[in-house]
């Protein structure tokens, strides 16, 4: 005699649980409530007792099988009727399939559907952070819980909405490195599947060669690049500006302060001099829209600096760059970016830019095809300020220049913007003193 | 984080199973019967409890709520009252479900999704599980009045967790207590979590009993773990609410040593050194038969004897619960409406159909 042991509904109103250990074998004796496998439910592992004592039949089920309430989990064999209690378990319970043969043929195809589903998980999170999950669209398994003991809160479910929303060009991909980074968590954690850290040394046909898989941040670099580089039409324009103006007056500032902490670089003088032309072509201080084609201009000026950090890329935001004085800029940017190398960056730090600049400069180079930052419509890369050979009044004489590579979407700009805004830079590189005419 | 235990104002068997100098003077005055009385029960209910968790486990009852750990808050605290008493439970009150009369069977019928689990029989004066929390709190208090304003000496007990301190319906209780100086018990057993939550997540007080005095009621902190000490507590505050002194919260410091429910999984929330303290160095019936043995009021083999029986009494009930008849399925129209609404008449006659023709 044979008695089934369904399923039963061990949690509260669950209609599947999967199966972690089996705690016997088949063939094995069994005492009553012995334990005999370990189940997970949506909520907790729980170990089920044997419905009657007897031996183990047959086992139909794997580990990592998923089974459906009211499913014939294990059959025991007694020798004796089985009393009420005994039978069927959840004999009440309607099977959620149809009954399957106890023993699928090895001919059988395996079902496709539970193959191909991805391996559930076990998700701590209240029902009503679920609900949010479900009204937003969210897997919930995707989302990396930050609560106690991994629990998903709703902020984790918004901050994966946001990232999902984000890949439409919604949001700043600063956004979730910055929250990332500041806050400590992995970047995984806002939505970008999981990272592992680990490099392995594989042999392969061209000899030894590491593996290792991206870097959380890097991978969000590089879904935001790949984003912006197949949907944004880019353009680069090139130039050389005289930057004789900005030299003499960065030497003049030198000689006047001698205090190492008030040492002041090319980038504040730069960045005060890109807000003066943005100022003058407000098109390229803008977002795009993609979803409504809709162009946003801003009469404040936020510039993004592109920060090379051990994380990887970091943008860093420093407001109303139009009206801070230079000295302002570089304590500001001085903080930013010894923060953004520490990984102390807020979020707020790094949110709201209406143009990027990529500052190369330290690095060398003299031209890039900079990526936009969507969903601004442009980004400026400066390359060093050096002497180099120019022929004036017909001789050839040394020079300061900077080159410049501006990026722009082409769609909602043309090159004559581009060209127009950096002869503007260039009007300043060349005399700083210009500034003074955009005095407020 | 065992700080909290250190600060209970009674404490009488100690966890090693000791009398403190108090309790030695509170022992002495109680008959051999009382003392045994205490263990017995308090047996009977850990079996119980520890069966149940098997049978949903099996598939045999619905989810369930275990006490195993909550012994002595229960036992201790349930004894020390009449039959004339009225007592509203929350869902963990098996054990006081037990000795207020209440049969195995029904307790394990109620946990079968069964209507009749909820009735207990003539003369038990034991209201049916409050799953809502707190709710059970002013409808005792309500009781306490009504008995005052009939002029019986029946007092009202309310039991609850740490969890129902969080709500309003416990303030609103304890107020209208205190202002009219009702004969009604508030008794918490705080086991430190409302399902997951600790109570310092609930109270920015660090205990339940202190709260009392804004409602100038008495408050009393007891180790809950404590069969002796509860009951000393219940019982002086029983013979507060007979004697027109009116009401008194006790708080009954206790851990639950399983799941908040069977649907619940503790590990997640609880440190693993937090559960084996409490399990290995506070359980309320280890050191209760330590004492007993000590006294030679108890040997391994009645150990072993009140055990096995205890297990037939259980397995009886499960035997006669599982083999009760289900009420037809159309009793889910008998319970609500003295009159059926029409949309409910339907559905009524729309279930009698099918039944027809499935038979």
């Amino acid at each position: 005699m044979g008695v089934e042991f369904r399923l039963p509904d061990v949690g509260e109103g669950m209609t599947e649980a999967e199966v972690v250990r089996w705690l016997v074998k088949e063939g094995e004796k069994v005492a009553a409530d012995q334990p005999v496998v370990e189940v997970q439910t949506d909520k907790a592992v729980v170990e089920l007792p044997t419905p009657a004592p007897g031996k183990v039949g047959r086992i139909p089920w794997k580990e990592g099988d998923t089974v459906a309430v009211g499913e014939v989990l294990l059959v025991i064999e007694t020798d004796h009727e089985p009393t009420h209690g005994e039978t069927a378990a959840a004999s009440d319970v309607t099977p959620a399939r149809e009954e399957r043969e106890e023993f699928p043929s090895l001919l059988d195809p395996p079902p496709v559907e539970e193959e191909t589903l991805p391996h559930r998980q076990r998700v701590l999170a209240a029902p009503s952070t679920r609900r949010l999950a479900r009204d937003l669209g969210v897997e919930i398994q995707q989302v990396s819980g930050t609560g106690p003991g991994g629990r998903v809160t709703k902020e984790d479910v918004r901050k994966v909405a946001a990232s999902l929303a984000e890949s439409q060009g919604v949001i700043r991909f600063a956004d979730r490195v910055a929250r990332a980074v500041t806050e400590g968590f992995p970047v995984d954690a806002v939505g970008m599947g999981v990272a592992s850290e680990r490099m392995t040394v594989k042999e392969s046909e061209n000899g030894t060669m590491n593996e290792e898989p991206l870097s959380p941040t890097r991978r969000v670099i590089a879904d935001r690049l790949l984003f912006s580089v197949t949907r944004k039409p880019h353009a680069t324009h090139f130039d050389e500006l005289e930057a004789e103006g900005l030299v003499a007056w960065r030497y003049r500032f030198k000689g006047e302060t001698r205090s190492g902490a008030s040492r002041v670089g090319y980038l504040p003088i730069l960045l005060k001099a890109i807000a003066a032309s943005l100022k003058r072509h407000p098109l390229l201080n803008a977002h795009f829209d993609e979803e409504k084609m809709m162009i946003r201009r801003f009469s404040s000026i936020h510039l993004g600096v592109a920060t090379d950090t051990p994380q990887g890329l970091l943008v860093p935001v420093i407001r109303d760059v139009d009206r801070k004085s230079i000295l302002q800029i570089a304590d500001e940017l001085r903080e930013l970016t010894e923060a953004a190398r520490q990984g102390r960056l807020m979020p707020d730090q790094m949110k709201g830019s209406t143009f990027t600049v990529s500052n190369a400069g330290a690095l060398g180079g003299h031209f890039a095809t900079p990526i936009i930052n969507p969903p601004e419509v442009a980004i400026l890369a400066l390359h060093p300020v050096e002497q180099r050979p120019v022929v004036r009044d017909g001789e050839l004489a040394p020079g300061w220049r900077i080159n410049v590579s501006l990026s722009f979407d082409h769609r909602v700009l043309d090159g004559a913007d581009a060209i127009r805004f950096t002869q503007t830079l260039g009007s300043y590189t060349a005399d700083p003193g210009r500034l003074v005419l955009e005095l407020t | 984080m065992f700080k909290l235990m250190d600060r209970v104002d009674r404490q009488h068997i100690l966890p090693d199973g000791d009398l403190s100098s108090e309790g030695r003077e509170v022992w002495g005055k109680l008959s051999k019967n009382r003392k045994l009385d205490f263990y017995r029960w308090m047996i009977r209910v850990r079996t119980f409890d520890r069966r149940a968790v098997i049978l949903q486990r099996q598939g045999r009852i619905g989810t369930y709520a275990p006490l195993e750990g909550q012994e002595a808050a229960q036992v201790g605290s349930a004894l020390a009252l009449s039959e004339e008493d009225w007592i509203f439970p929350s869902y963990r009150e098996h054990g006081v479900a037990m000795i207020a009369g209440m049969p195995l069977t029904k307790i394990l019928l109620y946990w079968m999704g069964r209507v009749e689990g909820n009735l207990a029989p003539t003369g038990v004066r034991l209201l049916p599980p409050y799953v809502p929390i707190a709710t059970q709190m002013p409808q005792a208090m309500g009781a306490a009045w009504a008995s005052r304003l009939k002029r019986e000496s029946s007092i009202a007990v309310a039991y609850f967790g740490d969890g129902a301190t969080s709500e309003g319906d416990f303030h609103e209780a304890c107020n209208f207590a205190g202002v009219f100086r009702l004969p009604v018990i508030f008794l918490c057993q705080n086991n430190h979590y409302a399902i997951s939550v600790p109570f310092t997540r609930q109270s920015a007080v660090p205990t339940v009993a202190e709260r009392a005095a804004a409602y100038n009621i008495r408050g009393i902190r007891v180790d809950g773990n404590d069969v002796l000490a509860v009951y000393t507590a219940m019982e002086e505050a029983v013979s507060c609410a007979r004697n027109g002194e009116g009401a008194t919260l006790i708080e009954a410091v206790t851990y639950r040593k399983g799941a908040h429910t069977t649907a619940d999984d503790a590990t997640r929330y609880r440190e693993p050194a937090e559960v084996e303290e409490w399990v290995r160095n506070r359980d309320p019936i280890f050191r209760l038969e330590k004492l007993l043995k000590t006294e030679g009021l108890l040997t391994e083999a009645e150990i072993r004897e009140w055990e096995e029986h205890c297990a037939e009494k259980v397995e009886q009930a499960v035997k006669e619960a599982e083999s009760s008849l289900a009420p037809p399925a159309d009793h889910l129209f008998a319970h609500v409406y003295e009159t059926l609404p029409p949309e409910l008449r339907r559905q009524q006659a729309e279930l009698s159909q099918e039944g027809k023709q499935d038979g």
